[in-house]
């Protein structure tokens, strides 16, 4: 019986079978020299800036005057709490930090940007060290300490596997609007040229840094995934377990979407332990069924998926439909399970059958009905709780929804949601049965978020 | 300074000489990336025709030369995300469309002439998400290596090695239901 990658060759060798060659190519004709004209006419434009500048400066300085006084003026202005989790108004963090620059840009090094979840507004910004540029970033719980990861050159997110990593504890010093980010060096050691980050996950309390790696290679069968925990303090290496060999793609389930180090692939459970979502490797399971493990870190190094334990299966929706199946996290972003730190349960977005009673989001007339929502899952039952999401007549992978944060408890998402039917998504926190838009954190356009590319750019 | 006075400075050969030679070279093999992306021709070729216009007005800007083909088959994957954006918006406007998808697959003239078994697997491939489709062709259909493959679609190594495995253990999922 041919493969699955045999079928779809001969497929696609099929449906491409008439084309054998390329219509001309229509190229316009050369341009005409320059004229004297447009010569003459350049002299003036660059004599009106030359006068025009010290105006535009001034301008500008008018307006950040002003814009100063709007921002003082907005909710947002208000101090935030220091120290806490999430303001008990709103309930999510008040800060994330992002990347300063999309991660295809490899123009400049990647510096980092400290916004307001709420308004979206660059509250501060941080350059990397000299020659280097950031390219991972994970946060405490206390909203206010974050650890960032940075490469030597060529700049960017993108494509920055396999270079050597050192590693940043950043602060967030002042309050409100008025904050900044302070950068010391952390001595955890640089993680070695020819590594690829599978994660990295800074403890609730800060004190701890767990980082997953594996080598920067396409061969799986030998290659082996370690998952290390450091102390922030001293650098010293606490724990690392590591896979046995050929189960590299297994053992924790996590890819650079985003382009960036991931930052969810891990996730810890109070400061006792960690989780991350991986093969099942249960009695019965099949090689593509997951579960999250649990790995309590006071066990001694050595095999991580020995050390481990698996909870409940992950339920996956079916690809391209699943009407008739139940509810399951897209597979998709199936690397896309956050664990709550709490440990009780996970989150994920997905689709598929159910009787859950959400709003409703007409995509074409006249089909079945559909489930796109984010839903809680418990570790110890795999019972399911939906959160937020919709009703739909949307086909199954006519839709996209991932999460990039959960709360402690599992009851609230930040997330994206995406419909065929509609261009703009939704961006916000799902809870509850309702939906609260936020800004978009990342610059891109909508397909770029709706292909994942929020996942890893954002740290809370 | 016109294109081809800075190509000359950059090393490039004549804008039209070097984006002819490439589109003789290559146009083939991106057509056939845009059909199995848009599963229609005649838009596959006007993607790859507005890709190889674009390349050659950026010609002058190229600091290698080895970039041009990954410069024109990134521009090709973003012509076929943004015609299939088009045709969602089309779709929104026109009610009487009962789904983008079925829609694109049946005005395809090939897809009719395809054996039940390619169809099968066509209409499976057409349910990946973009990027795993996009992933898929390159890698497993044109060879094209992980490196180039990750710089045409902007994403990481890691991300087209994921892509890939996903996109074949979905359709491995999505076959086994089917038949």
């Amino acid at each position: 019986m041919s493969t699955v990658a045999d079928r779809t060759r001969a497929a696609m060798d099929a449906i491409t079978s008439q084309v054998y060659e390329a219509p001309p190519l229509r190229l316009p004709p050369p341009p005409a020299p320059a004229s004297r004209w447009r010569w003459r006419a350049a002299g003036p434009r660059r004599r009106w800036g030359s006068w025009l500048a010290p105006l535009a400066a001034a301008a500008a300085v008018i307006a950040v005057a002003i814009s100063l006084v709007a921002v003082k003026g907005t909710p947002d202005g208000k101090p935030l709490p220091a120290a806490k989790p999430a303001g008990a108004a709103v309930s999510f963090p008040g800060y994330y930090l992002t990347f300063n620059q999309p991660v295809s840009d490899e123009t400049v090094p990647v510096g980092l940007e400290l916004r307001s979840t709420l308004t979206g507004k660059t509250l501060s910004t941080l350059q990397p060290p000299r020659g280097l540029s950031f390219a991972g970033i994970t946060g405490a719980a206390d909203d206010r300490t974050f650890v960032a990861d940075a490469h030597r050159g060529p700049y960017g997110v993108f494509d920055s596997g396999g270079r050597s990593r050192t590693w940043y504890l950043l602060r967030v010093t002042g309050t409100g609007s008025r904050v900044s980010l302070r950068m010391t060096t952390l001595p955890v050691p640089a993680t070695p040229a020819g590594t690829e980050i599978l994660a990295i996950a800074l403890s609730p309390d800060a004190a701890m840094l767990a980082v997953g790696t594996a080598p920067w290679t396409t061969d799986t069968t030998h290659a082996k995934q370690a998952l290390t925990v450091y102390s922030v303090a001293t650098g010293a290496v606490l724990r690392t377990w590591t896979t046995p060999p050929g189960r590299a793609n297994w053992a924790i389930m996590s890819g650079g979407e985003g382009g960036a180090d991931p930052n969810t692939g891990v996730a810890w459970i109070g400061n006792h332990a960690l989780a991350f979502a991986g093969a099942a490797e249960t009695a019965g399971a099949s090689p593509n069924e997951f579960a999250v493990r649990v790995l309590d870190i006071s066990r001694p190094s050595g095999d991580l998926l020995g050390s481990s334990r698996p909870t409940a299966l992950v339920p996956t929706g079916t690809p391209g439909g699943g009407r008739s199946s139940p509810f399951g996290c897209d597979p998709s972003w199936r690397v896309n399970v956050l664990i709550t730190g709490d440990g009780t349960s996970y989150a994920c977005g997905g689709y598929g059958a159910s009787g859950a009673r959400l709003p409703e989001s007409l995509c074409t007339p006249g089909t079945a009905w559909n489930t796109v929502a984010f839903a809680g899952f418990s570790l110890a039952t795999g019972k399911e709780t939906f959160l937020s999401g919709y009703r739909t007549t949307c086909q199954g992978l006519a839709v996209a929804a991932y999460a990039v944060w959960v709360n402690a408890t599992g009851s609230k998402v930040i997330g994206w949601m995406h419909f065929a039917d509609s261009i703009a998504g939704k961006f916000g926190v799902f809870s509850n049965g309702s939906f609260r838009p936020l800004p978009i954190p990342v610059p891109g356009t909508w397909y770029q978020w709706d292909d994942g590319s929020l996942l890893y750019q954002v740290a809370w | 300074v016109d294109i081809d006075t800075r190509a000359r400075r950059a090393g490039l050969p004549d804008a039209s000489v070097g984006v002819t030679e490439l589109y003789q070279a290559h146009a083939v093999g991106l057509i056939k990336l845009g059909v199995i992306m848009l599963g229609d021709r005649a838009a596959a070729e006007d993607v790859v025709q507005d890709a190889f216009f674009g390349l050659y007005r950026n010609w002058g800007r190229l600091s290698d030369p080895d970039n041009a083909l990954a410069y024109a088959r990134a521009s090709v994957l973003n012509g076929c995300r943004a015609a299939l954006r088009q045709r969602i918006r089309r779709d929104r406007r026109d009610r009487s469309v009962v789904a983008a998808d079925a829609v694109t697959a049946d005005s395809v003239e090939a897809i009719v002439l395809l054996s039940e078994e390619h169809r099968e697997v066509f209409a499976a491939l057409r349910q990946l998400p973009d990027r795993q489709r996009e992933a898929l062709v390159l890698r497993f259909y044109l060879g094209v290596s992980e490196e180039e493959t990750a710089r045409a679609m902007g994403i990481s190594r890691g991300t087209v090695k994921s892509s890939t495995s996903r996109a074949l253990a979905a359709l491995g999922r999505m076959l086994k239901e089917e038949s």
